[in-house]
């Protein structure tokens, strides 16, 4: 069920739609929107071996989030600064202190600097 | 280490909701600090009798608990308990004698561990004391019911046995200096942070627990250990404790100790020992 959801929103909405099948239309069109970075942020965000954002975050169009951190809506409006996002992406413990238990994606090196980069892109159109 | 000492002030900070001085929060105490955790529990999760601790997530998730009871009347753990009596009653040491010849009679058993044994200045968990029976009978290597060799064996044994303890109350013993270090160097694994998601124990279980990690209910600081072994139904096959614990500390992206390692068997005190008072009740089953 897991992969079946992830199939949909990502590769899958595109064939979808190409076969006609009104559903998908909604998730085919808040994707055409997106930059190419954004939309790999995307994948990232939500594939499991990398980013995993949603195991901990709500973000529109993903299923199944987890509820451990707070829900990703409005970016734009709390970060204006796209620096002091990638900043807490690159390593939480800056801004929450030592306890948080988001992890350091840069500064563990669990995510490259380009894919941080993507990521914001993709967290700041939200 | 002071990001340790820290979260662990956080714990008793929050667990007693006030500024309290650094020592009272993070006292050296066994009893006092797992009282600690059950205020922990008891702050959030008001509502819950303490007598449901030992459920696990089920014990604050009020839908999973009655699929859960349902799957309960006919438990899928029969078959392994089962299996586990045979081998457990069948088995014969190289010497000829029975596994009973140095662990004694099944029944009870389990309820006697883990404990802090004086004369190795160590804990000793179930799982190892029939590991290292069989050792020291002079057991072939491949024939040992070891994590690695015959990982089966050992959690259907483990099965049985806790159904032989089952329905007893769960008396870890602290009486020594040597057992009351062993239980503070549990408390230190339980907070620490490990590997490159640099997450403990207590984040995810204690500080988050209740939340969710994707579809994961988290279960809280307490019932850890009560039902272990436990049928995981989506992996469809037994867990024992210390497999559990490996894979919790591999999740944050390390090379986790091995089972039975001492480090594991001092957390596993650390967590058994918080458990005192709540009923026993494995094997169970889990999600
Ligand atoms: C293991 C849990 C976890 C994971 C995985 C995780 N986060 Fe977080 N995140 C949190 C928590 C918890 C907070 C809130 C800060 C705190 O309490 O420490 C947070 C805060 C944030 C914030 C700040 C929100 C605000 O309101 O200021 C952003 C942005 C964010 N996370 C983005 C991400 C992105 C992007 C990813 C994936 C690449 C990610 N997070 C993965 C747990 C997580
Ligand atoms: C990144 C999150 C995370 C961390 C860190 C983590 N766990 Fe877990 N653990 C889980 C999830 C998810 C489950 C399955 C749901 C549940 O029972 O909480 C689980 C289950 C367990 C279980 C089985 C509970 C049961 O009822 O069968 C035990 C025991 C356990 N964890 C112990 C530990 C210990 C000990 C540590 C630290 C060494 C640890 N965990 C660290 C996520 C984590």
């Amino acid at each position: 069920m897991k992969k079946f959801t992830s199939v949909i929103t990502t590769a899958g909405a595109a064939a979808l739609l190409a076969a006609g099948m009104g559903f998908s239309g909604a998730v085919a069109a808040q994707e055409e929107g997106l930059s190419d970075s954004a939309k790999k942020g995307k994948e990232l965000a939500f594939g499991r071996s990398k980013g995993n954002c949603l195991a901990c975050h709500q973000i529109q169009g993903g299923n199944l989030a987890g509820n451990i951190g707070p829900a990703l809506i409005a970016m734009k409006a709390r970060y204006p600064d796209r620096e002091e996002l990638k900043k807490v992406i690159y390593d939480p413990r800056d801004k929450f202190g030592d306890q948080t238990i988001m992890p350091p994606f840069g500064a563990h090196k669990l995510l490259s600097d380009e894919e941080i980069e993507a990521i914001t892109d993709y967290i700041l159109t939200l | 280490m002071k990001r340790l000492i820290s979260s662990m002030l956080a714990a008793s900070v929050l667990a007693t909701g006030g500024a309290i001085a650094a020592d009272a929060a993070n006292p050296s105490d066994p009893e006092e600090f797992r009282q600690l955790m059950v205020e922990f529990y008891e702050d959030r999760y008001p509502d819950v009798p303490f007598e449901d601790y030992n459920m696990g997530v089920y014990a604050i998730d009020d839908d999973a608990r009655s699929q859960w009871e349902g799957m309960m009347i006919f438990p899928q753990t029969d078959e392994y308990v089962a299996k586990g009596e045979a081998l457990w009653n069948e088995y014969t040491l190289p010497n000829g004698k029975k596994l009973s010849s140095c662990l004694g009679e099944a029944k009870g058993l389990r309820a006697k561990y883990p404990y802090f044994n004086e004369k190795d200045g160590k804990v000793h968990s179930l799982g190892l004391d029939i590991i290292n029976c069989q050792k020291n009978a002079g057991e072939a290597a491949d024939k040992v019911w070891d994590p690695k060799n015959n990982y089966k064996k050992l959690a259907n044994v483990l099965a049985y046995l806790a159904s032989e303890s089952n329905g007893m109350t769960n008396q870890v013993q602290i009486n020594s200096e040597g057992a009351k270090a062993a239980y503070n160097r549990g408390k230190e694994a339980w907070f620490r942070r490990t590997g490159r998601l640099d997450n403990s124990c207590a984040d995810c279980h204690q500080y988050h627990g209740g939340k969710y990690a994707r579809a994961e209910h988290l279960h809280m600081n307490l019932g850890n250990t009560t039902h272990m072994p436990v049928f995981r139904y989506s992996k469809g096959s037994m867990f024992t404790l210390h497999k559990r614990m490996y894979g919790c500390v591999r999740d944050t992206g390390t090379i986790p100790p091995k089972q039975y390692s001492d480090y594991l068997r001092d957390l596993e005190f650390f967590m058994s020992y918080n458990d005192n008072e709540l009923e026993l009740n494995g094997p169970n089953i889990r999600k």
